[in-house]
Order: C-alpha cells, then sequence, then structure tokens
C-alpha cells in the first residue's frame, strides 16, 4: 500500500493543474471571507446594523471556504477523471491490477491534500474575515475552527474520489458535488441535516461531531460502491 | 507462457471474443493477425485483466494477472501509444509505474536510456510523436525486466529505424527465453517478426501456426508471360483451365510447376517472355482465411 500511496502522490505534484487548483482555493476562500466580512461592516457603515454590532469570524469564514473548497474538490477529482480521459487509468490497473488498491492509495492522497489544502483556506480566509471585520470581530476559537473546516475538506476530497471512480467524467463529477456540496444547503432543514452541505456546515459551525457523521457516512456509503463498481467493471 | 481457454468476451450483444483456446509459449515471438475489429486487443485486454471475460480464462504463468501483486516483474505490457497521461512528463509517468512496483529510479533512467527517449522524457507525453510515443510505452513494458511481454500494435508510427530496432528487441527478447505477444494486421510484418502466427478473425481463431506451416498447404504459383499476342492465345488454350489471366499478355497459373508450363508453351509453340515461379505468401493464405471474416467490408463498386 505504501508503494500505491507514494506512486499516487508523485503523480499528482508531476502535473501542474492541482498547483493551480490549490492556489485558487486559497485566493477564492481568501476573497470570499474579506468580501462577506465587508458586507457586514458596509452594514455598520450605512447605519442598518448598531455600530455596535459583531460578527463571529466563523460565520464569513464557513461560507468562504464552503465555495473555496471546489477547487481543492477539483485537484482530488483530476486524479480520477483525468486518468479515465486520457485513457492513462490503463498504465494504472496495469502496475496495479488489484483495484481496490489504487482506489484507496487516491483516496488516502485526496484526504491528506484536502486536510492541508483546508488548513491553509481556513488559516487564510480567517485573516482575510479578521482584517475586514476589525474591532467588530469575535474571534471565537482558531485552532479548533481551522482544523473543523480542514477535516471538512479532506472529507469532501475523499467524496470526490469516491464519486469520481463512480462517474468517471470529469464534468459529472464537479457538477455532483457542487450540488452535494454546496446545492443542498437550500433544502429545508429537516431533510438537509442528513445530507452532505448541511452536514459539513454544521459540524464546522461546532454544532456536533454527529454532523461529521453524516458526512463521513455519505462518503463511506459512495466509497464502497465505487469499490464495487471499479472491481465489476471493464476499464 | 500465456494460456486462453475457451475465452469468450461479449459487449452488449457484440462477441469481441468467441471461445478462443491458444496457448503462447515462451522462448517465440507469437503474433496475433487479424483485421481491424478482429478482438486482438480485446484478448490482450482481458489476458491483462483490464476487461472481465464473459466466461472462459486468461492466464499469464499459470496466474491470472489480476491476482498479481507487483505485476511488472512478471508481465510487461504495451497497449496503446497514447496510455500515458499527455500532460506529465515521460519519466514522471515511468516512475508512477515503477513507484507502484516498488522499483528503484534506478530503473526508469536505465529503460529511458535503452529506448532513446532521454532527450524528452522531461516533457508532456502529449507532446510526444507517435515513434516517441511508442518508445515510452515499451519503456513502461520493459520496466520490471518481465519474463512475459505484450506488444499492441508496436511498430505503428515507427520509422524505418525504430522498425527494426523494435524487431531487433522481440527477437532478442524470445531468445532470452521471454514470452513475446504482439498483435498487428501487418502481414509483412508479421511474416519478418513472428515465429509463431495466431489468426483472429471476427473474435475467432482461425489459425494458429508457424509462417512456414501456415503457407504449406497452398501450392506455389506460377506466373507466366506471352511475348506475343498469338503465343498468348495458343498458351491460354494450352493450360486451359489451369491458368487464370491477370493481364494484357499475363497469366497465374495453379496446380503446375514452372518446367511443366514451360514443356507446355514449347509443344504449343508459344514463345514466352517471363516464366517464375512465385512463392505462396502469408499475404495469400491470410486473405484467403480472413476473406469473410473481415467485420468492415469495404463495398467495391
Amino acid at each position: 500500500m505504501r508503494n500505491a500511496f507514494t506512486a499516487e502522490w508523485g503523480k499528482l505534484w508531476s502535473l501542474r493543474s492541482p498547483w493551480f487548483c490549490l492556489a485558487a482555493a486559497v485566493l477564492l476562500t481568501a476573497i470570499l471571507a474579506s468580501t462577506l466580512a465587508n458586507d457586514f461592516v458596509h452594514d455598520i457603515r450605512m447605519g442598518r446594523l448598531p455600530g455596535s454590532a459583531t460578527r463571529p469570524v466563523l460565520e464569513p469564514l464557513i461560507q468562504a471556504v464552503q465555495v473555496g473548497q471546489l477547487a481543492v474538490v477539483a485537484a482530488a477529482m483530476l486524479m480520477v477523471t483525468s486518468e479515465y480521459g486520457t485513457g492513462a487509468i490503463r498504465s494504472t490497473l496495469l502496475a496495479r491490477p488489484r483495484r481496490g488498491d489504487v482506489l484507496l492509495a487516491k483516496t488516502a492522497v485526496a484526504v491528506v491534500v484536502g486536510f492541508g489544502a483546508g488548513l491553509v483556506c481556513a488559516a487564510a480566509g480567517r485573516q482575510a474575515a479578521v482584517l475586514a471585520l476589525g474591532s467588530h470581530a469575535v474571534p471565537g476559537e482558531p485552532v479548533a475552527d481551522t482544523l473543523r473546516l480542514a477535516v471538512v475538506v479532506a472529507v469532501a476530497c475523499g467524496f470526490t474520489t469516491a464519486v469520481g471512480f463512480l462517474l468517471r467524467s470529469g464534468v459529472g463529477t464537479l457538477t455532483t458535488m457542487v450540488v452535494l456540496l454546496l446545492g443542498l444547503q437550500m433544502i429545508s432543514q429537516r431533510i438537509g441535516v442528513y445530507l452532505p452541505a448541511q452536514a459539513a456546515v454544521r459540524f464546522a459551525g461546532g454544532d456536533g461531531v454527529r454532523h461529521l457523521l453524516v458526512l463521513t457516512g455519505w462518503t463511506v456509503a459512495a466509497w464502497f460502491a465505487a469499490r464495487l463498481l471499479l472491481i465489476r467493471r471493464d476499464a | 507462457m500465456i494460456e486462453l481457454q475457451d475465452l469468450t468476451k461479449r459487449y452488449g450483444d457484440r462477441t469481441a471474443v468467441d471461445h478462443v483456446t491458444v496457448t503462447v509459449p515462451s522462448g517465440r515471438v507469437t503474433a496475433l493477425l487479424g483485421p481491424n475489429g478482429a478482438g486482438k486487443s480485446t484478448i490482450m485486454r482481458l489476458v491483462l485483466g483490464l476487461d472481465r471475460p464473459t466466461s472462459g480464462t486468461a492466464l499469464v504463468g499459470g496466474r491470472r494477472y489480476a491476482e498479481l501483486r507487483n505485476p511488472l516483474r512478471l508481465v510487461g505490457a504495451h497497449l496503446d501509444a497514447r496510455a500515458f497521461h499527455p500532460r506529465r512528463s515521460g519519466r514522471a509517468g515511468l516512475m508512477a509505474l515503477a513507484r507502484y512496483n516498488g522499483f528503484a529510479p534506478a530503473r526508469v533512467r536505465a529503460v529511458i536510456d535503452e529506448v532513446g527517449i532521454g532527450a524528452v522524457a522531461g516533457k508532456p507525453a502529449g507532446t510526444y510523436s507517435l515513434g516517441m510515443a511508442q518508445r515510452l510505452g515499451i519503456a513502461g513494458a520493459m520496466l520490471g525486466d518481465p519474463g512475459t511481454v505484450l506488444l499492441d500494435e508496436p511498430v505503428n508510427g515507427l520509422d524505418a529505424d525504430g522498425v527494426r530496432w523494435v524487431r531487433a528487441l522481440l527477437r532478442r527478447w524470445a531468445a532470452e527465453g521471454r514470452t513475446v505477444l504482439l498483435s498487428s494486421h501487418l502481414i509483412s510484418e508479421v511474416e519478418l517478426i513472428a515465429d509463431r502466427v495466431v489468426v483472429i478473425g471476427r473474435g475467432r481463431l482461425l489459425a494458429d501456426a508457424t509462417p512456414a506451416a501456415f503457407t504449406a498447404g497452398q501450392q506455389a504459383a506460377v506466373d507466366v508471360a506471352a511475348a506475343d499476342e498469338r503465343s498468348f492465345t495458343l498458351l491460354t488454350q494450352a493450360l486451359g483451365e489451369h491458368a487464370e489471366r491477370t493481364g494484357a499478355d499475363r497469366l497465374r497459373v495453379r496446380g503446375m510447376d514452372a518446367t511443366t508450363v514451360g514443356r507446355r508453351a514449347q509443344q504449343a509453340g508459344a514463345v514466352l517472355r517471363e516464366l517464375r515461379t512465385d512463392a505462396p505468401s502469408l499475404e495469400e493464405a491470410y486473405v484467403r482465411l480472413v476473406g469473410d471474416e473481415t467485420e468492415y467490408v469495404a463495398v467495391t463498386r
């Protein structure tokens, strides 16, 4: 398994696209966090909110990461779908015909990269939000907040690997992930709490580990479905 | 050794491989020969565990490829000149294969030098010419110094130098006792490279023999040309149904050797311009064999 992980890790960084994706993710998160925080300050300036109003940094930060993570998700997706798109998957499966190993290695790389990128995105977004909110910022728990967001991004990336193997197409995978991680936010809470988007936001907001279990549950289900199909299907 | 036992593969209602039983021995170059769409590539994909057989088995060295832990040590394959990620460098692509099987980076450098792509190894594989891409693929196949090698149309896109190089490489591998299986739709190429020819048409096994045995069943034909029109008429009468007109003054004769044809011509008083024995070719044997097994037949009007 170590060989498989090293191979997939090397493969990821030997392309340029993941670097672009990660840079885009950090930038996007910081800009969004800053913009959302600015809106709040703007409302105070316009007198729509009292001058003493404050806002937890975590609020704009979660929204910013929720969108910014999609660029990290794109990097995780490319590890799978670009191989199907180019035919490189055949080389991979020739090198490791035990296909479960390939899925596991790619998932592990995606989760590790997702966690690291999540940390950087969350930290950058927090700085941007703090800066924009100024004296109106409620700092919360910087370390715990950042770690929770990184965990959310890591799980989202693992989820993406599984969906990538299920759908094998880049467009399909990205669309599905946008719906799962963002679109389902709109659904009524009664059902929404059991779906990935709201579970991720609630866990990140410190609403409890049970929301992380919901997100992970979806991921694990998709992962085993992907494993079953990957082993059964012709490459 | 590669063993196919009653191997069958259907995609939907199309049968790509139809109950094929063949043993590919070691120490020989075996060629899978057949028209486009005959099922050659599918057979390779089944052997390599990329596709699952509908029924039957395909074993490499007595085991299913899908069960091998570090397969590149035992089996090397080059299926498609574009099997490497186009935006990853050739070196990085080979490195990934090497890492999966626990080979040292030095091995990657060695195969890059051996196939002669050192100058482009750091560039994206998508920028390679077809010939370079073939060499990269062959480098991937030889990475683990395997005892069995499968190559799908390895000389496509190679220049004359490259073709000679592949031929020499395959011969050397066979001489070293390895199992070498290549596929080709080029009869002339197969005639030069292969010790053994396995002919496939519409997924079915049509022949499995040495090139010599393959053509042995055929009689040599005799080509004869008359010197003038009168001689041609006399010659046609003298040879009767054995002859088939192939040109203005030219006949192709079967079931008779050149001496007999010459004697008949002499007796008839026909003057000849040319008389020659045409050795039976693999191509002719192949065309006769595959003739009605071609999946895509061009309609001639």
